[in-house]
């Protein structure tokens, strides 16, 4: 019915109440996305506390496809095939009015991570390559897919911080792979939700000026007025779509007797809205191939 | 895992690790539509635990192959409700292309993309 970049509706007939249920579970919960999720800080010298912060920016939606990465495990090292990561540093000048931090300041480092790992070893070879907190083998610019797009948050006017005149915020941010089940941030949709068609079914026939108070009482216009000649008119459902089912229609004496309302029980009217990593159509075959592979699943298990 | 008496194979629990509604009530519902079934049902024991028992009666079949037939059968009904919904979002792109192509302003209202299984 509408598909935008951002959210989409559609309608799913003569599917059953829990199968849609899991599809709507799995888009919330089980789509994996790409979010950050370790912030090595090294200066913050702004009001926002540290954990805050960190906070803040693991909830910035980040316009990757998540497909194209691995999960990072706890023995996993950092490597550009797990992990994107981000570099923040804003200063404000003493002197300079107060600045607000937006997420377009969050800039993709595709070299891995700059900050330097203290080593204790004092034997190391002082000529080899600084270690750092990510072992990237190659440069990210150079997979295909990121040369035209580069990595950058989907939204380039979040609000992260405020600094006053004096401070700053200097700090790594590394994005990895994770499903909502663990943490919200890691949900791919905004939200995305289903309900079913609602059914007005007319018992009686409803004419003159019970079909003129019928068309007054629906908030959003459900009924219409169509003539029958003779100067009778007659109501009739005409969209049963925008039936919001807020009942003001059969209050009242005697409605309930003339108007049913009811809803149709395989017919689901679904709406997704995409957070911005995916477009919401390839999210919901993401979604369906994430069912099809639960249940392979369950199958091998029990053969 | 599979808890059931060792001389009856058509009745037996199933405990599944690390899932929760959302197959539960999927697989639960697929194994209503099949005629070999007598009682089907699936319960969790503690929300805090990622795990699943979901019982199975049959009308003699055993119940391990009934099981795996319903899985086979949602995974069959997700690819036909794949090829439909890819379908569906290529035909109302297509349209929505056609209408933009038309360099008139004619107001265009929405179009009724709907699937039907």
């Amino acid at each position: 019915v509408r598909l935008n970049e951002d959210d989409m509706e559609f309608d799913m007939i003569g599917i059953d109440a829990a199968i849609a249920n899991s599809f709507r579970r799995i888009l919330i919960a089980e789509l994996p996305t790409m979010a950050i999720e370790k912030v090595l800080i090294a200066n913050n010298t702004s009001i926002i506390q540290d954990e805050v912060l960190a906070h803040r920016l693991g909830l910035v939606p980040i316009r990757v496809d998540p497909r194209l990465f691995d999960y990072l495990s706890e023995n996993d090292q950092p490597n550009e095939k797990n992990t994107v990561v981000f570099k923040l540093h804003v200063q404000c000048k003493r002197g300079s009015p107060r600045i607000t931090v937006k997420s377009d300041a969050l800039k993709w480092l595709p070299n891995g991570s700059e900050l330097v790992k203290e080593t204790r070893n004092a034997t190391s070879d002082s000529s080899s390559k600084p270690e750092t907190y990510t072992y990237f083998g190659c440069s990210q610019e150079t997979i295909p897919e990121f040369v035209k797009n580069p990595i950058i948050p989907k939204y380039p006017d979040i609000i992260v911080a405020k600094l006053g005149p004096g401070q700053e915020i200097e700090l790594e941010a590394h994005a990895v792979k994770g499903i909502g089940k663990t943490h919200a941030k890691w949900s791919p949709v905004a939200t995305a939700w289903y309900r079913m068609l609602p059914e007005v079914v007319l018992l009686e026939d409803i004419e003159d000026d019970l079909a003129e108070e019928l068309k007054s009482k629906c908030p959003v216009n459900v009924f219409d007025i169509e003539d029958l000649g003779k100067g009778r008119r007659r109501a009739t459902v005409a969209r049963p779509r925008a039936c919001t089912l807020c009942r003001e229609c059969i209050r009242g004496d005697d409605w309930e007797k003339r108007v049913a309302l009811r809803r149709v029980k395989d017919h689901f009217i679904f709406t997704i809205e995409s957070t911005g990593a995916l477009p919401p159509e390839v999210l919901f075959t993401e979604a369906v191939k994430i069912l099809e592979d639960k249940c392979e699943r369950v199958i091998t298990e029990l053969s | 895992m599979e808890h059931g008496s060792f001389t009856d194979n058509s009745a037996a629990t199933f405990s599944l690790t690390d899932e929760d509604h959302t197959i539960a009530n999927a697989v639960r519902f697929t194994l209503n539509q099949d005629p070999r079934v007598t009682f089907c049902g699936y319960s969790i024991p503690h929300p805090s635990e990622a795990r699943v028992n979901i019982r199975v009666q049959t009308t003699g079949d055993p119940a391990r192959e009934v099981l795996k037939d319903a899985c086979q059968n949602l995974m069959l009904m997700c690819r036909h409700v794949r090829c439909t919904f890819d379908k569906a979002v290529e035909d109302f792109k297509a349209s929505n292309a056609v209408k933009a192509m038309k360099i008139d302003s004619q107001d265009s209202s929405g179009d009724d993309s709907e699937e039907s299984e």
